[in-house]
C-alpha cells in the first residue's frame, strides 16, 4: 500500500543553528491514526507544524521532504503550498478569532473554501452547512453557538468548533497538535471519542501529537516516541507498549503506569 | 535536556542585556556623555562666565566663541556647559528621588490595600489632574523663588505617575505564588512588600525613571525660563533662554538658540535611552 | 496532630454576582497521610487549598488545629504548621532571589541561626536528590523539575505538620512527574508530614493517596480510602472521572465517555442516587455507604 503521507530525514533547525528536529522520517497510510509522543522539547510539535509551514519565526526545515497523496509539498527549507491537510491545536480558545463570533468564523472559512472551488453560494446555503457541520460535532444547540464568542464557550465545545472547522475543508489529513491537554479529563474523553468517529466518518488520516501515553494508546495504530529531536522507536502501539525496543520508551512507560516508581531518587534527579 | 539549554541561552542573554546594540542608543550615550564631560570639564578650565566678561556684546558664532556671546558679552558656550552640569543633575536626581519614593508608596499602597491604598490613590488622582509643569509652577510660586524649592516642585509633580506605575505592577507581582510562599514561610507584610514586591516590580519604574529624567530637565528649564527657578546670573539652560528672548527678536538667535538646542539634545537622548532599556529589560 | 476544615463555604463576589466556590466543605488530614482533593475545573479544589493554607478565609466554617488529645487550637492561623508546594514550580520561586535563600526563607523567620540553617538547607537539598550546586542558582536557571524539588524542600525546611500539594505535577514531564511523586512518597515516610493533596490527575491519586475525596461543583460527592473509592466508587460522577482517564494499554478497549443525565445549563443532573435507601429518607448531603465510605445524595 502506498502511504498518505510520507516524511523522509525531516530536520528542523533554529536560525542560531539548534537542532530541534534529525533525520525524522514517518509514513501515514490512509486511514490510519499515527501517534507522535514525547516530552516537552522532544520536537513533536515543531515536527507537526513543519507539515503545514507553520513554523515559527527563527525556525526552518533544514533538510528532507514530505509527500502527500504523491505530491512533494515539502523539500527542504522549500514549503510548495500547503497540502490538503488541516491541524486542530492545544489552545482552542486562543486558536479562534476572539473578536468575532463563532458563526462569522465558520461561515468566513466556509465562503474561503468556496471560492478556492470556484463555486458559489449564498449566505443562507452556508449558514445551513454551518449548522450542519456543528450538529457533526455533537453541538446540541448548533444555532445558538453560532451566535457566541469564543470566550463565552468552553474548551471543549471550542475544540468542537475547531474540529467542525477542521473537516470542512474535506482534508485527507488531519494534524491533532496536544488536542485535548488542558481540558477536564471527562471532556477530553468526548472529545477523543468525537476524533475518532470523526476520523473514522470521513476516512481521515491523522498525525497526532500527545505526551500522554494513554491518550496515545486509546488513540493510535501506530506511534513515533521522540526524544530531544530524534524518532527513537516507531511501530505498532501494541509492540510499543508490549515490546518496547528502546530505553526511553521504556521509562516513558513505566512513568505512566500506576506503580510508585523505585529506583534511586538521587539518581533520579540528576537526570532531570 | 532541553532545559539545559535554555538555562545557556538565559545566562547568554543576561550577559548581552547591557551591551548597547541599538545604534540610536549608542548615539544618545554617546552624547550624553559629552554633553556631561565638557559640563564638568570646561567650567573647571574656563570658569563659568557668570559676571559679564571683556568681550563685545552680542557676537555671532565664530571660531573664538563657538556659540557667540550674549548681550552681557558672555560666551553662550562656556555658560551652556556651566549650565549642563546643573540640568544633568536635576534631571538625574529628580529622576532618582522620584524613583525611590514613587515606587515604595506605590508598592505600600498595593500592599495595605483598603485604607491605605484608597487615600494614596485618592491623592495622585488629585495631583495628576493638574499638567506637571503646571503643579510645579504652583508649588514653586508658593514656597518662594529657589532652584531648589523648584527641584522639590518637579519632584512632586512626578512622583504620583511612578506610584500609579509601581503600584499596578506590585498588584500583578502579589499574586504571584512566590508572595504566597513567602507568606507561609512566615514573612510579615512589610518583609513581602519590601522584600519580593519591590524588587520585583522595581523594573517597570525604573525605565519610566530614565523619560522621568528627560521630563524633569524640560520642567525645570520650563521653570527658570519662567523666573521661577535657577536666577540671573547662574546659568541654566531655562534661565538663559528666557534672558536671550529678547535678542531673539532683533535677530540675534543665538544667546537662546544654544541653550535650547542643548535641552532639545539632553532630553532626547535620555528618550531614546528609556527607549532602548524598556526593550532590553522586557 | 490534624487539621481540620469543618463546614466550609466561600463565597465569591457580592449580591447579584455571588458565586459559591465551596458548599460546606468537610474534611481532614492527619500526619503520616495523604488526603486527595479530586476534582475538574470548577470544582472549587483549589479554594480549599487556599483555605486550608490560610491565605484566603472561609465565608462560613471553621479551620481547626488539634492534638492528639483532643485539645483544639483555634483562631491563630496555621502558618508555618502548613506549608505548600504549588502548580508551577519555576513561579513558586522569587525570580530575583537564589534558591538557596528561597529555601531559607522560612527558617529565618523561625529565628534559627544562620549557620544551622545552612546546614538544614544543604542536608535537604541532598535529601531532595538535587546538587548542592544548585543552591547559587536563579530559578530561571533550573529545569521544572529541579524548582519543584527545591519548592519541596522549602516547604519541609520548616518542618510543617501538613503539606498542601496544588497540582504539584500538573506542570511537569510525565518521566519526571513519577519521580516527584516517588520523592514526596518517600519523605512522607521519612517525616512523617501529612499531606492535603489537590489535583485532577487520577494517576497521581492512585500513587499517593491514602483517602480521597471528590469535589464537583463546591462539593464534596463522595470520601473513603483510596481502594474504596477507586475500586468500588460510588457516586455517578467519581465512576465518570475514573472511567474518563485514558488506559495506558492498547489491548485494553477503553470507552472513557460515561453519560450523565445533564441539566439544560450542562452541569449534572444526578438523578440516581447512590446511597442506599430512598432518598426521601436519608435527604441531600453525605452518607456513609460503607464504614469509613461516604458518598452524597444529590436529588
Amino acid at each position: 500500500m502506498t502511504p498518505l503521507l510520507s516524511v523522509r530525514g525531516l530536520s528542523i533547525e533554529t536560525e542560531a543553528g539548534v537542532s530541534l528536529v534529525r533525520d525524522l522520517s514517518l509514513e501515514v497510510q490512509p486511514g490510519e491514526v499515527v501517534g507522535i509522543v514525547g516530552e516537552s522539547g522532544s520536537g513533536k510539535t515543531m515536527t507537526a507544524l513543519s507539515l503545514l509551514g507553520l513554523l515559527p519565526d527563527g525556525v526552518h526545515v533544514s533538510a528532507g521532504e514530505a509527500t502527500l497523496d504523491g505530491d512533494t509539498f515539502l523539500s527542504g527549507a522549500d514549503f510548495r503550498g500547503r497540502p490538503n491537510a488541516t491541524m486542530i491545536f492545544q489552545n482552542p480558545t486562543a486558536a479562534l478569532n476572539p473578536t468575532m463570533r463563532i458563526g462569522a468564523q465558520l461561515q468566513r472559512l466556509l465562503r474561503f473554501l468556496e471560492r478556492a472551488d470556484g463555486g458559489r453560494t449564498d449566505r443562507r446555503a452556508r449558514r445551513t452547512t454551518a449548522i450542519e457541520l456543528l450538529g457533526s460535532v455533537g453541538i446540541n444547540d448548533p444555532e445558538t453557538v453560532l451566535g457566541r464568542y469564543p470566550h463565552q464557550l468552553s474548551g471543549g465545545m471550542n475544540q468542537r468548533v475547531m474540529i467542525a472547522m477542521a473537516i470542512a475543508a474535506r482534508p485527507t489529513l488531519l494534524i491533532a497538535d496536544e488536542p485535548t491537554t488542558g481540558l477536564d479529563v471527562t471532556v477530553q474523553a468526548q472529545i477523543l471519542e468525537l476524533i475518532r468517529t470523526t476520523v473514522a466518518d470521513h476516512g481521515l488520516s491523522v498525525v497526532f501529537v500527545s505526551h500522554d501515553m494513554g491518550v496515545i494508546a486509546q488513540m493510535c495504530q501506530r506511534v513515533a516516541v521522540m526524544y530531544r529531536g530524534e524518532v527513537r522507536e516507531f511501530a505498532e502501539v501494541d509492540e510499543v507498549f508490549h515490546r518496547p525496543r528502546d530505553s526511553y520508551t521504556r521509562e516513558l512507560l513505566s512513568a505512566a503506569s500506576e506503580q510508585l516508581l523505585t529506583e534511586e531518587v538521587g539518581h533520579a534527579a540528576r537526570a532531570e | 535536556m532541553a532545559a539545559v539549554n535554555t538555562t545557556t541561552v538565559l545566562r547568554g542573554n543576561v550577559a548581552a542585556r547591557l551591551r548597547i546594540g541599538n545604534p540610536a542608543a549608542a548615539i544618545a550615550f554617546g552624547l550624553l556623555g559629552m554633553i556631561l564631560a565638557l559640563g564638568i570639564v570646561v567650567p573647571w578650565v574656563a570658569g563659568s562666565a557668570d559676571v559679564a566678561q571683556q568681550n563685545p556684546s552680542l557676537l555671532s558664532p565664530s571660531l573664538d566663541h563657538p556659540f557667540g556671546t550674549d548681550r552681557y558679552g558672555r560666551d553662550v558656550f562656556l555658560r551652556c556647559m556651566a549650565a549642563a552640569r546643573i540640568d544633568i543633575a536635576i534631571g538625574l536626581s529628580v529622576a532618582l528621588a522620584v524613583l525611590l519614593i514613587g515606587s515604595v508608596i506605590g508598592v505600600l499602597s498595593a500592599t495595605f490595600g483598603r485604607g491605605v491604598d484608597a487615600v494614596i490613590m485618592r491623592a495622585t488622582d488629585i495631583l495628576l489632574a493638574f499638567p506637571g509643569v503646571v503643579l510645579a509652577l504652583i508649588i514653586t510660586a508658593s514656597l518662594g523663588k529657589n532652584p531648589w524649592y523648584a527641584a522639590v516642585a518637579v519632584v512632586i509633580a512626578f512622583v504620583p505617575l511612578l506610584v500609579r506605575l509601581s503600584r499596578s505592577k506590585a498588584l500583578e507581582v502579589r499574586a504571584a505564588d512566590y508572595i504566597a510562599a513567602a507568606r507561609l514561610s512566615g514573612a510579615s507584610t512589610w518583609q513581602v512588600a519590601l522584600r519580593h514586591v519591590l524588587p520585583n516590580s522595581f523594573k517597570y519604574p525604573f525605565v519610566q525613571a530614565t523619560l522621568v529624567a528627560s521630563w524633569a530637565i524640560l520642567d525645570f528649564a520650563a521653570l527658570s525660563f519662567l523666573g521661577v527657578g535657577v536666577q540671573p546670573p547662574d546659568a541654566e539652560w531655562g534661565a538663559m533662554i528666557a534672558e536671550g528672548v529678547g535678542d531673539n527678536l532683533l535677530g540675534n538667535w543665538w544667546p537662546s538658540f544654544f541653550p535650547g538646542l542643548m535641552i532639545l539634545l539632553t532630553a532626547g537622548s535620555f528618550q531614546v535611552i528609556g527607549d532602548w532599556l524598556d526593550r532590553r529589560l522586557r | 496532630m490534624q487539621l481540620e476544615l469543618s463546614d466550609i463555604e466561600v463565597v465569591y463576589g457580592r449580591r447579584r454576582s455571588r458565586n459559591h466556590a465551596v458548599r460546606g466543605v468537610t474534611l481532614s488530614v492527619r500526619r503520616g497521610e495523604t488526603l486527595a482533593v479530586v476534582g475538574e475545573s470548577g470544582s472549587g479544589k483549589t479554594t480549599i487549598a487556599k483555605v486550608a493554607a490560610g491565605l484566603q478565609k472561609a465565608t462560613a466554617g471553621t479551620l481547626t488545629w488539634s492534638r492528639g488529645d483532643g485539645a483544639a487550637t483555634n483562631g491563630d492561623g496555621p502558618r508555618q504548621r502548613v506549608q505548600m508546594v504549588f502548580q508551577h514550580p519555576v513561579q513558586s520561586l522569587d525570580p530575583t532571589w537564589k534558591v538557596r535563600r528561597s529555601v531559607l526563607e522560612p527558617l529565618r523567620h523561625q529565628g534559627v541561626s544562620r549557620d544551622r540553617a545552612d546546614e538544614q538547607v544543604r542536608e535537604l537539598i541532598a535529601e531532595v536528590g538535587l546538587d548542592p550546586d544548585v543552591l547559587d542558582r536563579y530559578p530561571r536557571e533550573i529545569s521544572g523539575g529541579q524548582a519543584q524539588r527545591v519548592a519541596v524542600a522549602r516547604a519541609l525546611v520548616s518542618h510543617p505538620e501538613i503539606v498542601i500539594l496544588d497540582e504539584p505535577t500538573a506542570s511537569l514531564d510525565q518521566t519526571v512527574r513519577g519521580r516527584i511523586l516517588t520523592l514526596l512518597a518517600e519523605l512522607q515516610a521519612r517525616t512523617g508530614v501529612g499531606y492535603l493533596m489537590i489535583t485532577h490527575d487520577i494517576s497521581s491519586v492512585r500513587r499517593l493517596a491514602t483517602r480521597i475525596a471528590v469535589m464537583y461543583r463546591g462539593v464534596i460527592v463522595e470520601s473513603g480510602p483510596r481502594a474504596a473509592v477507586l475500586e468500588d466508587p460510588r457516586h455517578p460522577y467519581t465512576r465518570a472521572l475514573i472511567a474518563a482517564v485514558p488506559v495506558a494499554d492498547p489491548r485494553v478497549v477503553w470507552d472513557g465517555v460515561v453519560e450523565l443525565p445533564r441539566n439544560p445549563d450542562g452541569t449534572l443532573a444526578l438523578t440516581t442516587c447512590p446511597v442506599p435507601g430512598e432518598c426521601h429518607e436519608h435527604g441531600p448531603g453525605l452518607h456513609e455507604v460503607d464504614p469509613d465510605h461516604l458518598a452524597a445524595c444529590t436529588s
